[in-house]
């Protein structure tokens, strides 16, 4: 990378000195060229991120110090707010991904963020704050699962032991009532739908069954309605 | 509604159509579309790595169109491996993907959690210590009586200052503040629908001028604070724990809303945002007397 560049990724807007020590208080380096020795966020990552002269870590051995005297308290918090502002839209995106409502999302989020608050002196390893973050958020929202889990017949009837992460955000309702639905379906369209599901054209599934092109489109089309109208009764019924 | 059967016939398309689902909410849903059409499969388990291999550097960077079309069909088929495609998005994703899911984000909401965040890390540890500060030269000029007397004068005024400060005063009389609302002498389960009797009784004025809302906010807040500080002796150490952590977030909310209140939002909805905050509180302290025995 050239010095132009950077230049660019290190100061916003390309504004030059003045600029250090004036950002949430942090001491930043004096000399620019100190900068690339700073550890980088992830050696894979391209973004200008990487060239923060504070790295997570280092902002978080700050955070280490916010018991002791009320200018460390201060300094911890300053370095916080910086590791706040670096990853926190990115944890509520996925947060919004991962839960029901907005609601919920916001408030998982913020717990997540108290979480590390309090726990990073004790149990950051000082490795991939990223990661670190994402697994209080996950671990939080595993227990929002098992508490709905307790309280909720139908989720109690579907959901299967939480021990793994990627089965809990699946929703095992809405694929125990497709999958009831699809059994009613005859093998012939049964089998358009799993290749169609699976990426296949209708004219790839045409030659693969050997059945003509627009009866593939016309079976696949009726199957995805069958289902659609089975589906929507079934969660009336539920509800 | 069922979005999983909308997928794209073209390879190219499968490639954008993927690229946007990765970021959105709706990917958890076509997920467990996916997984039903497909439980029947006796397809060979396969990881990320096996699916991605020399393209998930690739991926990350470039997003999908890095992607074969065997490769997308190998995802589809397996499609948990979609969810963990996306966390892996989220964590390391390269401009391509930051950018999106930026451009995605409400900013909105992550200041006004921020703010809710420096309420909450303003802990009551730090206040005895700005309190303490301010004390000190009273204590250290305690030789010189004059001087003395002048600093344990400015010490009082400056607590009679912070007394005065603290309005409402922690209200007696109604919510966690009633006398008898954290008794000692009920089981847990018992114990905590209690509280969240207690709680309802927010429900039982109204709040329909600023004011009116404000004071209640604060004295709602202000039993918030009874209730962390209550020894809770007929809970477990972990439901006492969660009882007292779930407080101090419901306090930096409250807290959170008497600034936005100050700040000028709107009455109606910061009324509405006090009782959705308080069903809430009350739902979450019923839920727990369930699993509490």
């Amino acid at each position: 990378m050239g010095q132009g560049m950077l230049l660019d990724c290190l100061l916003p807007g390309g504004s030059l000195p003045g600029f250090q020590e004036s950002i949430c208080g942090i001491s930043w380096p004096e000399n620019l060229l100190e900068i690339r020795f700073y550890p980088l966020y992830r050696n894979e990552m391209s973004t200008c991120e990487n060239l923060d002269p504070q790295s997570d870590e280092m902002l978080a051995d700050l955070i280490k110090g916010q018991d002791e005297t009320l200018a460390q308290k201060q300094k911890a918090e300053n370095a916080f707010n910086v590791l706040y502002e670096r990853h926190a839209p990115i944890l509520l995106a996925f947060l919004k991904t991962r839960c029901h409502s907005n609601l919920q999302a916001v408030d998982i989020a913020q717990e997540t963020w108290l979480r590390a608050w309090q726990k990073i002196p004790e149990y950051f390893d000082g490795i991939h704050f990223r990661g670190w973050l994402f697994q209080i958020a996950k671990n939080l929202l595993l227990d929002e699962f098992r508490k709905k889990k307790m309280t909720s017949l139908s989720a109690e009837m579907y959901a299967p032991e939480l021990h793994d992460a990627t089965q809990a955000f699946i929703d095992q309702e809405e694929k125990q009532q497709l999958q009831d639905c699809m059994s009613q379906l005859d093998d012939m369209r049964q089998q358009i739908v799993r290749l169609r599901l699976s990426g296949q054209s209708h004219r790839e599934i045409s030659e693969t069954l050997q059945v003509d092109y627009t009866t593939v489109q016309t079976r696949f089309h009726r199957a995805k309605q069958f289902l659609e109208d089975c589906v929507q009764s079934a969660q009336k019924e539920t509800a | 509604m069922l979005t999983a059967f909308n997928l794209p016939e073209e390879t190219d398309e499968l490639q954008q159509w993927l690229d946007d689902l990765l970021i959105k909410p709706e990917l958890t849903s076509v997920v467990s579309q996916l997984s039903a059409v497909h439980a029947s499969n006796s397809i060979e388990e396969m990881s990320l790595e096996q699916i991605l291999q020399e393209q998930a550097d690739a991926v990350l960077q470039q997003g999908c169109r890095e992607l074969s079309s065997q490769q997308i069909q190998q995802l589809l088929t397996h499609p948990e491996r979609l969810l963990e495609l996306q966390e892996r998005l989220f964590l390391e994703g390269g401009t391509f993907w930051q950018e999106r899911i930026l451009a995605a984000s409400d900013d909105a909401e992550v200041k006004q959690s921020q703010q809710w965040l420096q309420n909450q890390m303003e802990t009551p540890q730090s206040a005895e210590e700005k309190v303490e500060v301010q004390q000190a030269p009273a204590y250290k000029t305690v030789s010189y009586r004059k001087i003395g007397l002048l600093g344990f004068v400015s010490a009082a005024l400056i607590l009679l200052a912070v007394f005065l400060n603290q309005e409402p005063a922690p209200a007696p009389g109604w919510g966690w503040n009633r006398p008898g609302a954290l008794t000692a002498d009920i089981p847990a389960p018992e114990y905590l629908n209690k509280l969240a009797d207690s709680a309802e009784e927010w429900f039982n004025k109204p709040t329909d001028t600023r004011a009116a809302l404000e004071t209640r906010l604060k004295q709602f807040r202000a039993g918030c604070e009874t209730l962390i500080n209550a020894p809770h002796p007929q809970l477990s150490a972990t439901d006492r724990a969660w009882l007292v952590e779930r407080c101090q977030v419901w306090a930096g909310k409250l807290d959170a809303q008497i600034v936005a209140l100050n700040q000028g939002a709107d009455l109606k909805t910061a009324d509405a945002e006090a009782d959705a905050l308080i069903r809430k509180l009350v739902d979450a302290l019923r839920n727990r007397a369930t699993t509490v025995s």
